[in-house]
């Protein structure tokens, strides 16, 4: 009776984590994670003064490779919203899994902005974290974007 | 009363020969002007001939070639147009009956003819360089001793033509009332068709260009996405200064700076790794006729400056005022030219590149087209930088 209880409990234990997240990020000091996250978004993080770091898990049917994702995000950012491809780098996740980092400049208002998106190409899911402000306010948080990006772990 | 009987026999015979002389004048006339058409007609042919033979010169680009032709060409031109007002003139003086008018106006037709043949002869031996050159250098031979129509040839030519061209004509083919001979006049400097002339800003590349057989203004545009405008508005502007240029234009989201031609190439370098280029257009255009023709212009308005100056010395002060007017019509007609030739020469040696910053529009098309993925519409700092708001 004892060993099935605890045949049950590792079974649950696999189950939840089956069933529940399939990454794993952490907010850099400084930035607070926000618990109701609300689509597109699955997690959030945000500066007191107005930088974000996001991340979300895109399903995919469709069978295409990181490439693929890449070209498309970057003619989406370029061609349509108006963007400046700044810089572009291959990267790996915390569990080693390639990836690829965007990094777009753009102007509001005389102001500028930098928006930086990591795509790492899973099983049937493309997980897509993002990070933006003004120019003055990424220069600023550089290093605890940096990190936080660099705690992404697929799983 | 005999004498009398042969008053009528007198009257009848004078008016015969009345009768016979007109007949023979009108005769003369046609004759005249036959020969008129013919000279004329020699003379469309001979410009024609030389047009055809510019022209094949020019789509060779073959410059020294150009240059000869052309100047031949103008002259002939001239020529023709002379041999036309003559025309005009014969056939009034034969209307006339004015012999001695008639007269004249042929002996200016022959001489005119004879003119076209000479040049059409010269045209013939615009072969090759050494052949053109010796011409050039036999046409300014000639500047200080040319007969007086070439140099009215040379006011047409530069389109420095008084209001009265027939005082001037007369005033030239005459020479002023007073002295009989014309001072020697200087004789401008030899001059190669694309001889340098002073760089406008002393800038190095500038004399250089001139002497390039091909003049191509190169100009480049770039659109580069909307990111930090200012600083890179600014680095543009210090990129052509480190590369010996200037800033010609600065705007909000646009700048046009002037680039040396020789280092035009490691501007368009440099500038790509600025910022991210959505368009690029880099373009050449061919000026080497219009310089060519310039410079001939120039050459002729110049050696008519120094012919009415020479004229000017010891003329009359009637005949002064003339020429005053017309030497200052030629001044102006040689700044002009000297200012189109100066902007052309800066178009050849430095480049133009214009940067503007501007964000694509999406097109309907394009809207349509992207790819069916709706999470890629939600991309973007918008969504990523509104956080929705949350009760505490």
């Amino acid at each position: 009776m004892k060993r099935a209880v605890v045949v049950f409990a590792a079974l649950a234990l696999l189950g939840t984590a089956a069933c529940g997240r399939s990454y794993d990020v952490a907010a850099a000091p400084g930035f607070v994670k926000l618990e109701n996250t609300q689509p597109p978004y699955d997690w959030r993080a945000v500066a007191p003064d107005g930088v974000a770091v996001a991340m979300r898990v895109v399903p995919l049917e469709e069978r295409a490779d990181l490439a693929f994702w890449t070209h498309a995000v970057t003619l989406r950012m370029r061609e349509m919203n108006g963007y400046a491809l700044v810089d572009s780098r291959d990267v790996k996740s915390r569990d080693g899994t390639a990836g690829k980092e965007l990094v777009f400049g753009h102007d509001e208002s005389g102001k500028p902005f930098v928006y930086r998106v990591r795509l790492y190409l899973g099983e049937k899911r493309l997980f897509v974290v993002e990070a933006g402000g003004t120019k003055e306010q990424m220069d600023r948080y550089a290093a605890s974007v940096d990190w936080m990006l660099a705690t992404v772990k697929l799983m | 009363m005999r004498a009398r009987r042969w008053i009528p026999v007198c009257l009848v015979t004078s008016l015969a020969l009345a009768a016979t002389s007109r007949a023979a004048q009108a005769g003369t006339g046609r004759e005249q002007e036959a020969f008129a058409d013919q000279a004329m007609a020699r003379m469309r042919e001979n410009a024609s001939e030389v047009r055809t033979r510019l022209g094949s010169a020019r789509s060779s680009r073959d410059v020294v070639r150009t240059l000869c032709l052309d100047s031949k060409l103008t002259q002939l031109e001239v020529v023709q147009r002379q041999a036309e007002d003559a025309r005009s003139t014969l056939r009034r003086a034969s209307l006339r009956e004015d012999m001695d008018a008639m007269a004249q106006v042929s002996a200016v037709l022959t001489r005119l003819d004879g003119r076209a043949k000479e040049l059409r002869s010269e045209a013939d031996r615009c072969v090759g360089e050494e052949l053109a050159f010796a011409a050039a250098r036999d046409e300014r031979k000639a500047v200080g001793q040319k007969e007086p129509e070439l140099v009215l040839e040379a006011l047409e030519v530069t389109g420095a033509t008084s209001e009265s061209p027939a005082t001037t004509r007369q005033l030239i083919t005459q020479g002023p009332a007073a002295p009989a001979t014309a001072p020697p006049v200087a004789t401008p400097p030899p001059s190669t068709p694309f001889a340098p002339t002073p760089a406008p800003s002393g800038s190095p590349y500038t004399a250089d260009t001139a002497h390039e057989a091909s003049m191509l203004a190169y100009s480049a545009d770039f659109t580069l996405a909307v990111f930090q405008v200012d600083k890179s508005l600014a680095s543009v502007e210090t990129l052509a200064r480190d590369l010996g240029g200037y800033l010609a234009q600065r705007g909000d989201a646009q700048i046009t700076v002037r680039v040396p031609r020789p280092r035009f190439d490691e501007a368009i370098a440099r500038l790509e790794k600025l910022g991210d280029i959505t368009h690029r257009n880099v373009s050449a255009e061919d000026v080497t006729d219009e310089y060519v023709d310039l410079e001939l212009r120039l050459k002729n308005a110049r050696a008519m400056r120094d012919q009415l100056a020479a004229l000017l010395k010891g003329a009359i002060v009637k005949d002064a005022v003339e020429i005053e007017k017309e030497l200052a019509k030629v001044t102006e007609v040689i700044e002009q030219i000297e200012g189109r030739l100066k902007v052309m020469r800066d178009k050849v040696g430095y480049s133009s590149i214009t940067v503007s910053f501007q964000a694509n529009a999406p097109s309907p098309v394009r809207t349509n087209a992207i790819l069916p993925f709706t999470w890629l519409d939600t991309m973007g700092l918008e969504p990523l930088l509104n956080v929705p708001k949350v009760s505490p």
